[in-house]
């Protein structure tokens, strides 16, 4: 009868179309809404990850997420060395400069310097140049679509110069950074160049970066250095919670995102259950002589629930997809990179889809082997 | 054969709701359908001639009184057994017909074949066979939109007998075609259905088919009034 199940679904092309409209629209909403806020809130941690050879952060006490750091004195590095199971420790600059191009075109940008003799802090993907470049006078790395911002429609050149704080800077590497919360170009320089583009101030050391000896997780290191030091050190990871939890607790990005994720929860199920179960009623006189005929309600059942498994599948598959093809053709948008489709969110999207799909099923069913069969006679 | 009668209804009564809205459709019907004819149900609209073709179908429950058919009390069986007994030894005809409209001609005609698990093909195969029989072969393929009211009843006609069921049950199985067509279904009826160990049984207001019939039940207010057999003269009851 399963065939028979399929052919019903499929014979009204308007209305099956429009079945599989409806799942794919529910899955491209929810799905599409909630990875643009997990990218949202994964670019707020951009400079974290982009720092892969240090597990550890220290900060200062009161410093409260990554953008609002308060500066150590560099006694500190000297403290947080001292600490049994730090491997090595070294400073890391972050701040925020104006740079102005050749053509007078100006913007502020994410300052980051590293540390002058390892370059530890430096993110390994390199677009053009060697990362021993950095070590070049006046040299800083921009990223790419920081460099199409002051050099626009130019292809990538070593040797190109910005200003700086009234000093000349030289772009010796363009780098593949991640994208930040803002979407300001992100320059990388050693730690002492960094100073001079910055405003001084009595203390200059914005974090310091450290990497545990071996038989020290980077949680135990980070207590051991609190404890030493009365700094803050946490892992990598922490840091990046911490950052994300900031936007989140102080910001209204959260609540707006999730009132439309919530709304396109509950319109994606409700328009999507709705409709199968519409397309069961449409065919309610189709099952009742079907139940007549001798069709036991088990198989009508199955024959509800094949059709909204496929109505879901299909639709979902069309509705992923999309979301998909959203974000790859949006990829290169300087405002939308580091947007990607979160395959979580695909699966937990699938997820609620299927419950969508069960539970139009269930209520489908319910209509289907309740329906007294002499209505066929009505 | 044993028993002489298809179905035997004794003191139906059945009732729709409770308490001061419950409404009396059916008040101690007593019939029976004897192998080998046809029978048919007669009265006014609202008599109860559906509601008793579809007790004796196992469609709806009898508020009291007893239906054999087949000589098994059909309501002492579960559901699914009753499912099972009607896919097996009835057949049904609906006065809208009641094909599917995304099967074709063939594929509708054995939908009672497939409901009883025989493979899509051997069942296709054997559907086709029956319409022939009837008449369709140029229209096996065909959906039932593309088919004029008598041949809908002819393909509803070959779901029905495909499975070559002991009893046929009908509802107005003529009320939507033209006088021959309707003659040309009853006759199809009584060429194929009408055995020695089978019977049809029609709700019917169509007086134009009344001359197919070998016994008619006149029905009013939901009593059977009388039983007139068009071999003998009329039975009183």
């Amino acid at each position: 009868m399963f065939f028979v199940a399929l052919r019903m679904l499929t014979f009204d092309t308007a209305k099956y179309l429009g079945l599989i409209f409806t799942v794919a629209f529910s899955t491209f909403l929810i799905s599409q809404q909630a990875s643009v806020f997990a990218s949202l809130m994964t670019r707020t941690t951009s400079q974290i990850r982009d720092v892969s050879d240090a597990s550890v952060w220290i900060a200062h006490p009161e410093h409260r997420y990554i953008d609002e750091i308060k500066p150590l004195p560099e006694s500190a590095l000297t403290a947080v060395r001292g600490v049994e199971g730090v491997k090595w420790a070294v400073r890391l600059y972050r701040g925020l400069s104006r740079a102005k191009a050749p053509e007078g075109t100006f913007r502020t940008c994410i300052t980051m310097g590293v540390d002058d003799s390892t370059l530890i802090g430096l993110p390994h993907k390199m677009v053009l140049g060697e990362p021993d470049a950095l070590r070049l006078p006046d040299a800083i790395f921009l990223d790419r679509f920081g460099y199409s911002y002051f050099f626009p429609g130019q292809p990538f050149r070593l040797g190109a110069e910005l200003e700086l704080n009234d000093r000349r800077a030289r772009v010796a590497g363009v780098i593949d950074s991640s994208a930040p919360f803002v979407t300001f170009p992100v320059i990388y320089t050693r730690y002492s160049l960094a100073l001079t583009y910055a405003g001084q101030e009595r203390n200059t050391m914005s974090l310091i970066l450290a990497q545990p000896r071996e038989g020290f997780t980077p949680d135990e290191l980070s207590s051991r250095i609190h404890e030493a030091t009365g700094l803050t050190a946490m892992s990598s990871r922490s840091f990046g919670w911490q950052t994300i939890w900031f936007y989140i607790k102080n910001t209204g990005i959260p609540v707006n995102f999730g009132v439309v994720i919530i709304v396109g929860i509950l319109v994606g199920t409700v328009v999507a259950a709705q409709t199968l179960y519409l397309f069961t009623l449409d065919n309610i006189r189709q099952y009742a002589a079907l139940k007549a005929i001798g069709v036991s309600n088990f198989t009508l059942a199955w024959m509800v629930l094949l059709q909204s498994s496929v109505v879901g599948a299909i639709g979902y598959g069309f509705g992923a997809a999309l979301c998909v093809s959203f974000f790859f053709f949006a990829r290169d948008m300087p405002h939308l990179r580091g947007f990607i489709t979160h395959y979580e969110i695909l699966g937990g999207t699938a997820l609620l889809m299927g419950v969508i799909v069960v539970g139009a099923s269930a209520l489908s069913m319910q209509r289907v082997v309740g329906l007294e069969p002499a209505t066929v006679f009505r | 054969m044993d028993h002489p009668y298809a179905v035997t209804v004794s003191a139906v009564e059945k009732e729709f709701g409770s308490g001061a809205t419950a409404a009396r459709a059916l008040c101690g019907a007593t019939l029976n359908v004897p192998f080998g004819s046809i029978t048919m149900l007669v009265g006014p609209s609202g008599c109860g001639k559906t509601t008793l073709l579809s007790i004796i179908a196992g469609l709806l429950h009898p508020t009291s009184g007893s239906v054999s058919v087949l000589n098994r009390d059909l309501f002492a069986k579960s559901d699914a057994q009753q499912v099972t007994f009607r896919r097996r030894h009835l057949g049904f005809i609906f006065q809208q017909y009641n094909l599917l409209p995304s099967l074709s001609a063939a594929e509708n005609a054995a939908v009672g074949l497939l409901a009883a698990g025989m493979n899509r093909s051997d069942a296709v195969s054997l559907a086709s066979k029956t319409l022939c029989s009837l008449g369709l072969e140029s229209k096996l393929d065909s959906l039932p939109r593309t088919l004029s009211g008598g041949q809908q009843q002819r393909v509803a006609v070959a779901r029905a007998l495909v499975h070559e069921p002991r009893i046929v049950l009908c509802d107005e199985p003529t009320a939507a075609l033209d006088g021959k067509s309707g003659r040309a279904v009853m006759e199809m009826m009584s060429a194929v259905a009408v055995r020695a160990d089978r019977a049809v049984l029609i709700v019917t207001h169509d007086s134009r088919i009344f001359d197919f019939a070998h016994q008619i039940v006149h029905m009013e207010d939901g009593q059977i009034t009388h039983i007139e057999d068009r071999h003998a003269a009329a039975i009183s009851t």
